[in-house]
């Protein structure tokens, strides 16, 4: 175990500092993220936002989790499927053949590069919020709801990166693998419940998951699942995901 | 001493035979030539052997033991098969740095195996501005970085400037001289000629012949490597 940490899963965390456009997007990534989170915090109690209360922390920290989950599922393409793309994969198998190892050394670089960018936002929208909510109520209430905020953010995150690796390995094709990243993101979870005329299906797709994770959907029509489960469903979306495209990738030639 | 052994070794795509039956035995301590016209099915040959192509039928092994199944597969065999497996935007030495840590080698390996094939001054620029000649020298290092006592290197001198062909062929032989094993293909004859002792020579995926260079000129009633290779292939 403890050579696999210091061998295939340190090539992969230093594939990720080494590649300048994944730096760059994350860095950009978690100033705009921790944007989100301070926004979530000025604009309470203007227009038709309720007003700050000691729940608005909690909400802030939660409130990016789509826009940096959505970046780390394409960091998490570029991981896998860029492999195919720029034939790093051929140095890849060769230091390490044994193709399950490489693909378990993705997921878990990608699941820690997740939980530190997770941390680092959540981090930064506490640094701005706490003295500003502190002015309005008791900082002792903000800090107890820091936790089930966090959490949801890292497991959005993880989560997210983990789906992005695993879409990569299936499709191989970086171009193809991004595409249908955006398309389902943006088309097929809002088309497939009209399709399908099953309105409360968004609940349940990865998208709902993680909306009802980060309570971001509970003003929807069709309602939301309670947290925890939002968070169960889309981790099981995650694994069984990885689980697939090993089943696929592993046997495939690399040619 | 690692003897590269392929029994049988077969590889079918669809209705596409690339590699049929193939059988030979290559030596340590020596260069072998893996000679063969374009589409004769060399690289798959060598991808099977590096265990990236799954064989339909056959096994091709290092010392009885296939390639996925080595205890410490890069540091036995070092493989080169194409010079473009580097990111574009990694530096030289960031790109080997990776592979060093895949490989399990200390990173001061990354910077003696750069000043082996002479990219020491390139190591910081990114390998998207590299000349074909420097990509392949980074892909050799790269082969390099586990000290293998097995060489695979398809196509190693495209790219090469005539200095870097000089290079390359006095490098091969040390390395063989050293008693490491070395299957390199290529399609310029007349430089392999300088540097091989074996040759082994396939056509649409089967072997045509195998041996010693000298035995096998001497038996064809040839007097070059090229004439022999289109006298078998032709």
């Amino acid at each position: 175990m403890s050579t696999f940490v210091h061998t295939t899963v340190t090539a992969e965390v230093r594939r990720l500092r080494a590649t300048r456009s994944t730096s760059v997007s994350l860095l950009a990534v978690l100033a705009f993220t921790a944007f989100i989170g301070v926004a979530t915090v000025l604009l309470a109690g203007h227009q038709e936002n309720g007003p700050l209360t000691a729940h608005n922390l909690d909400d802030a920290i939660r409130a990016p989790a789509k826009v940096l989950g959505f970046v780390l599922l394409l960091v998490g393409v570029l991981l896998s499927a860029g492999e195919h793309r720029h034939h790093t994969v051929v140095p890849t198998l060769l230091a390490e053949p044994r193709r399950r190892r490489v693909v378990a050394a993705k997921v878990t670089a990608m699941a820690g590069l997740g939980a530190v960018a997770a941390l680092a936002v959540a981090a930064l929208v506490a640094a701005v919020s706490v003295p500003m909510l502190a002015t309005h109520d008791a900082p002792a209430q903000h800090l107890a709801a820091l936790p089930a905020g966090v959490l949801a953010l890292v497991v959005t995150s993880v989560g997210y990166g983990v789906l992005g690796v695993a879409l990569g390995l299936l499709l191989r094709n970086q171009t193809t693998a991004l595409v249908t990243a955006l398309v389902w993101q943006f088309v097929v979870e809002g088309i497939l419940p009209v399709v399908l005329r099953a309105p409360s299906l968004p609940t349940y797709l990865p998208g709902g998951a993680v909306s009802s994770l980060a309570r971001l959907g509970h003003h929807t029509a069709h309602g939301a699942l309670p947290a925890w489960q939002g968070g169960v469903l889309f981790t099981a979306y995650a694994v069984v995901m990885v689980l697939v495209a090993t089943v696929v990738s592993v046997p495939r030639d690399v040619t | 001493m690692t003897t590269i052994t392929m029994h049988d070794l077969t590889k079918r795509y669809r209705d596409v035979t690339a590699v049929d039956h193939l059988s030979l035995e290559v030596r340590a301590g020596a260069v072998t030539g893996f000679l063969g016209p374009n589409g004769a099915g060399k690289s798959t040959t060598m991808r099977m052997l590096l265990g990236l192509v799954r064989p339909t039928g056959g096994t091709a092994t290092f010392d009885g033991v296939r390639y996925a199944a080595l205890p410490h597969p890069a540091r036995t065999v070092g493989a080169l098969l194409d010079p473009g497996v580097f990111h574009p935007g990694h530096r030289g030495r960031s790109a080997l740095r990776i592979v060093a840590a895949a490989t399990g080698v200390p990173d001061r390996r990354v910077d003696e195996v750069l000043d082996v094939v002479g990219l020491t001054d390139a190591a910081r620029r990114r390998v998207g501005g590299y000349s074909m000649g420097m990509r392949q020298r980074l892909a050799l290092a790269g082969a390099l970085l586990g000290d293998p006592e097995t060489l695979v290197l398809d196509e190693p001198a495209n790219g090469l400037d005539p200095e870097g062909m000089r290079w390359l062929r006095g490098f091969l032989r040390r390395l063989a001289g050293e008693g490491r094993t070395v299957l390199v293909s290529s399609h310029v004859l007349a430089e392999l000629a300088q540097s091989v002792d074996d040759v082994v020579i396939i056509a649409r995926g089967r072997l045509v012949t195998a041996g010693g260079m000298s035995d096998l000129l001497a038996s064809h009633h040839q007097t070059d490597l090229e004439e022999l290779f289109l006298d078998l292939t032709s």
